[in-house]
């Protein structure tokens, strides 16, 4: 294998397949990048055997060929080169890496000992336009768990049918759905569970896009990316995802409809003072809201808002990013803030409830 | 925040349990009482009132001999909550004069009071005042002592039991402490007394004049630590809250052996329901359930179970607790003793999940809100009731 390449362009690439590096795997081959040049392209590839990334440049190839390079130390001599173009060479297990005047040779594996890449057809994709893809992953992935003793949860529902796109994620603690219409999509619906890991991937790469569209193919156990020239291929969850339909309350005893920014910065503000797992406590009373935090040897802070709240009055409580999640997730300018009792979720939504969020209270003391 | 003279007042509140009942009880007065089950639940003796402890009644005595050295006392079942509902109305009352007040036990507090002398008086005054406060409110009679630091404080109030208050100062460590056996100190235990008198050191005083190589040559590390001791030195601090306990449990002793299935689960529920309730009481969530099972023959076995993650609920607990018993093969072997233990405890606001039951939640609320206001017999679950399954 011999090409030249742009080393920019190739330090560009390298750090989005860093995401899909394995350097805790029990094969050590997954610490590395499979480099694959052949008819004017080097592709480049990296895999946890869950996610996979595939990246692909244009370039000058002199012989074709491949080789598994050490990413990370791989990637940092080309971050660190002088020159403008790297030249790249295999042989004898050795990866040769050239550039002005400097040439450095790492030990590299064999290709055939990296995991076979063919998973990356994508003859059945659809397109999808990237912004409402990424908006409504924003609002709804960071309700997803990071806790893998639970493996559903770390999964967000995707659900895309002609006319609109609905995700629903849910760590036990919240639920966060939102529906986005849609122009395109697959003529059927299709539905799965894809891990939130691959999702963010897919979003940081689409927010940096922009506009545009991105094809998507899910597969049975499998969903396939395409934005721009990587791709992302992810095992989609096994499972019974829970029925957050039943989660969602029939009726509420209160709702409350405030001022979405200034319920956001109030929050914000008193969310200072509640650190340490100290819940944020909302207090409803004829009229009026009152937010207020108390940690412990730290100190304590509260704040009133003017809320048409009628009724007994009482007092719920909350995980302050839970509740700052919700409220940023509210399209428009009202946030209506709904409950039936301490013990009980709350619910966040806007105008339109095209969003809804759930979170579960912080038991205060009495 | 303010240096100060440093002045610590350490309450022990005298036979506690026994006295709880005395208070509540005006027809107990001067009686000998005992507080620790009945006999033929072969339970031991937690507290005896002063008038118990003259017929040589001590604590964890059997209940049956204690019987035997004093059949006219008062024999009662131990009614936890009753006395830990006292413990935090006192913990209240030592709140008035400071805010550092540490709860050591149930029946014993440290308090820092060198900050409220402008305000309350010299420290002998303060113990003064806690004293008739606590038997003005509560009815109850406590030793008090006065001190430097916390380990004089507790010196200087087992010296003066009961219902005296006792004042150390520095000057009596080489005075009025000298003479005490070295058994006095707190900190040196039956072990470490038994070495000391094999070297000859029976009083304080001997063990403040030996030189400290001669006490390292048998105590090694330990040796400066008791030389501390003798002089009365501790710079542990007053610390406001309680350490936190790493697990609590609860245990039962069947009347009679058995290996029914229903008795068996009713026992558990019994115990669930009260080891919750004292976990909820004290504001903890529980992660770990772990089970003891004793048989007839004393052999005992335990088993544990992680739970996915802390909870309060009394059917959680239970539902994991028959789980372990299920899988216990007890073969012919009938069950002597049945004991929960819950552990991981954390503490704090507790975060509720969707998973959570809500009408359990509110189901344990509503319980520990009628116990709190009539009493820890006032409600139970309906199985324990059915199988007259008691914890007495």
């Amino acid at each position: 294998m011999r090409f030249a390449c742009d080393r920019t362009t190739l330090v560009e690439k390298l750090s989005i397949l860093a995401r899909g590096v394995s350097t805790r795997s029990a094969l050590p081959v997954l610490s590395g990048i499979l480099l694959q040049a052949r008819d004017g392209r080097l592709e480049l590839y990296s895999t946890d055997m869950e996610l996979s990334i595939k990246a692909s440049i244009a370039t000058n190839v002199e012989t074709e060929g491949e080789a598994v390079v050490p990413a990370r130390l791989f990637t940092d001599v080309v971050k660190n080169m002088a020159a403008d173009e790297v030249r790249v060479e295999a042989g004898d297990g050795l990866v040769r890496i050239l550039a002005g005047k400097a040439t450095f040779s790492l030990n590299s594996w064999v290709a055939s000992d990296f995991p076979p890449t063919s998973s990356f057809d994508m003859s059945d994709a659809f397109a999808l336009g990237i912004a409402p893809f990424v908006e409504t992953l924003d609002k709804v992935g960071r309700a997803a768990s990071r806790d893998e003793t639970r493996p559903i949860l770390t999964g967000v529902l995707v659900t895309i049918g002609a006319g609109k796109l609905k995700m629903v994620a849910t760590d036990s603690y919240r639920l966060s759905v939102k529906e986005t219409p849609l122009e395109g999509g697959p003529a059927e619906e299709i539905q799965a569970i894809v891990p939130v890991k691959a999702l963010s991937e897919v979003q940081r790469l689409g927010a940096a896009l922009g506009d545009g569209q991105l094809r998507l193919q899910i597969t049975e156990n499998q969903a396939l990316f395409a934005v721009g020239d990587v791709w992302i291929a992810t095992r989609l969850i096994d499972g019974q995802f829970p029925n957050y339909r039943q989660l969602l309350p029939d009726s509420f005893d209160h709702a409350v409809e405030l001022d979405r920014a200034e319920l956001l910065a109030v929050t914000r503000r008193i969310s200072l003072l509640a650190q340490k797992n100290a819940p944020l406590r909302l207090q409803f009373s004829e009229g009026k809201l009152t937010i207020r935090a108390v940690t412990q040897d730290v100190g304590q802070a509260e704040e009133e808002l003017d809320a048409p709240f009628s009724g007994e009055p009482f007092e719920i409580g909350f995980n302050p990013l839970f509740l700052i999640d919700g409220l940023e997730g509210v399209a428009g300018d009202s946030a209506t803030l709904k409950f039936i009792n301490p013990l009980r979720p709350g619910l966040v939504t806007g105008a339109d409830e095209s969003f809804v969020y759930l979170i579960m209270p912080i038991r205060l003391s009495s | 925040m303010f240096a100060s003279t440093p002045a610590i007042i350490h309450i022990d509140m005298d036979a506690f349990f026994a006295s709880v009942e005395q208070a509540r009880r005006p027809e107990l007065r001067g009686r000998p009482v005992v507080v620790g089950g009945r006999v033929e639940r072969r339970s031991v003796v937690a507290t005896a009132s002063y008038e118990a402890r003259a017929c040589g009644v001590r604590t964890a005595m059997p209940v049956a001999q204690a019987r035997r050295l004093c059949p006219q006392a008062v024999f009662l079942p131990t009614d936890m909550s009753a006395y830990t509902a006292v413990h935090h109305a006192l913990l209240e009352l030592f709140g008035r004069f400071t805010d550092l007040v540490e709860p050591v036990s149930i029946d014993e507090a440290v308090l820092d009071v060198a900050g409220s002398r402008r305000l309350c008086g010299p420290p002998r005054a303060i113990a003064g005042r806690i004293q008739e406060l606590v038997y003005d409110e509560h009815g109850l009679a406590c030793t008090l002592g006065v001190a430097p630091n916390k380990l004089l404080a507790k010196l200087a109030a087992d010296l003066s039991k009961p219902a005296g208050v006792g004042v150390l100062s520095e000057a009596d460590v080489h005075g009025r402490l000298r003479a005490l056996p070295v058994g006095r100190l707190h900190g040196v235990g039956p072990v470490t007394q038994e070495r000391l008198h094999a070297l000859g050191l029976t009083t304080v005083g001997m063990l403040q004049d030996v030189p400290l190589p001669f006490l390292a040559a048998a105590f090694g590390r330990a040796a400066r630590p008791l030389k501390q001791l003798a002089f009365g030195r501790s710079l542990s601090p007053v610390r406001p809250i309680a350490a936190a306990p790493s697990s609590m449990s609860h245990e039962t002793t069947f009347v009679t052996d058995t290996a029914e299935p229903l008795a068996l689960r009713a026992a558990l529920l019994a115990l669930a329901d009260e080891l919750m309730a004292r976990l909820r009481g004290r504001r903890y969530a529980a992660r770990t359930v772990a089970l003891k099972v004793r048989d007839s023959t004393f052999h005992t076995l335990e088993r544990h179970t992680t739970l996915p993650r802390a909870t309060t609920s009394t059917r959680v607990v239970y539902a994991a607790a028959t789980g372990l018993l299920d899988a216990v093969d007890l073969g012919p072997r009938r069950v002597r003793l049945l004991g929960i233990t819950v552990s991981g405890l954390v503490s704090g606001a507790c975060q509720l999940t969707f998973d959570d039951g809500w009408k359990d939640l509110a189901l344990d609320e509503a319980v520990d809100g009628v116990r709190a206001r009539y009493g820890r017999h006032a409600i139970r679950p309906a199985a324990t009731c059915a199988n007259r399954v008691s914890l007495c």
